[in-house]
């Protein structure tokens, strides 16, 4: 029997609608998009219920690493000099910090910016050793008050 | 490939007909692929590149140091004792009962429990040095959360919501400032003495 060979049909698909969506998608992730800070050392954090958010600005962030390094990290106002004119620009300082060293490094940080926050960014594998160093050495100092930060906790 | 073709087939049809219409209207076809790339492009690099999820803060408030502090005794009966060894695990006992492991999802009912058995409860919490700092986030997170149940009971008791309750700049802020709960807690340092503990309770487990 013979079968008859149907004639082959172009396929033509509409792609307006999807390109459509794509483009709604696209505008959406552009106007939410919040980059992360940048980052020398990546950081997995623990989580917490925690509700309060992160001040993003006057910030003294002491970054603690998996293997339990310590960084103090912050911005400056820094007055360059630009062809003759004084400019003030900011600038990050990082210092590598111990547990011993750490609060006089947020001090002087402090006496730059004494509205600052102290924001504490542990790696949730780091060990509680180091921490407590850092908030002993802290207490000492009387910086008593801070923030640590955590991820949101995801409950099922 | 042309960007852009001008014309479509109604020039063909026109010329079979025999009609000459020289000032024909031109359909403008514009070649969308290229765009339409670029906009797939970025959406995918937008779509990757986003964070949703920004961190959250924990306020933490360290008492003053060591030497301004003020000495108080405390009967051992009452004192309610929270152990991280350095393999993670949790231990409580009160006074000095023989440590019991427990899992930290259940701390937050141990401490509510216990404080319910004996309003004069001190919770210590001693962490070993060795033990990840992701432990005591979760000890510090399940008290917060106790704070903040029990707050939201004393809002609603109040008629007000728990945001307005933790307003500072609420008219009746004071009054709220003074019935706010706080969980009493302290954090000791890990002693050898702790180590011997919980070698004790590892050991007797060992055994059985």
């Amino acid at each position: 029997m013979r079968i008859k060979k149907k004639r082959r049909v172009g396929i033509k698909i509409d792609m307006t609608p999807m390109v459509d969506i794509a483009f709604l998608l696209l505008i959406f992730y552009m106007s939410t998009t919040q980059f992360k800070p940048p980052q020398k050392k990546t950081v997995t954090l623990p989580t917490s219920h925690s509700q309060i958010s992160l001040p993003d600005k006057d910030v003294i962030n002491v970054t603690v690493t998996k293997d339990d390094s310590i960084f103090v990290d912050y911005i400056i106002k820094r007055t360059v000099t630009i062809d003759g004119n004084a400019v003030s620009m900011p600038t990050r300082i990082y210092d590598e910090a111990t547990t011993a060293t750490v609060a006089s490094l947020i001090n002087s940080a402090r006496i730059r910016n004494p509205r600052a926050f102290l924001v504490i960014k542990a790696d949730k594998e780091s060990s509680y050793g180091t921490m407590e160093g850092i908030m002993k050495t802290m207490q000492e100092q009387n910086l008593t008050r801070f923030q640590i930060v955590t991820n949101m906790e995801q409950d099922l | 490939m042309a960007g852009a073709d001008v014309g479509g087939d109604r020039p063909k049809k026109a010329a079979k007909g025999g009609v000459r219409r020289p000032q024909h209207r031109v359909g403008i076809r514009i070649d969308m692929t290229p765009m339409v790339d670029i906009a797939f492009l970025l959406l995918i690099f937008y779509m990757v590149t986003t964070v949703f999820s920004m961190p959250q803060a924990m306020e933490v408030n360290l008492p003053p140091a060591e030497d301004k502090q003020e000495k108080l005794l405390i009967k051992e009966s009452n004192v309610l004792t929270i152990r991280v060894d350095e393999k993670n695990r949790f231990y409580w006992n009160i006074g000095r009962d023989l440590p019991v492991t427990f899992r930290v999802d259940s701390l937050r009912t141990l401490l509510v429990d216990q404080n319910k058995a004996n309003a004069k409860l001190n919770t210590l919490i001693v962490i070993n040095p060795k033990a990840k700092y992701k432990s005591m986030v979760d000890v510090m997170d399940e008290i917060d959360l106790i704070e903040r149940s029990f707050n939201a009971a004393v809002a609603k008791e109040m008629g007000v919501t728990p945001q307005e309750f933790d307003d500072p700049n609420h008219k009746r802020a004071a009054e709220f400032k003074e019935r706010k709960f706080s969980y009493r807690y302290a954090m000791a340092p890990w002693e050898d003495r702790d180590t011997r503990i919980i070698e004790a309770v590892l050991s007797g487990r060992g055994s059985e």
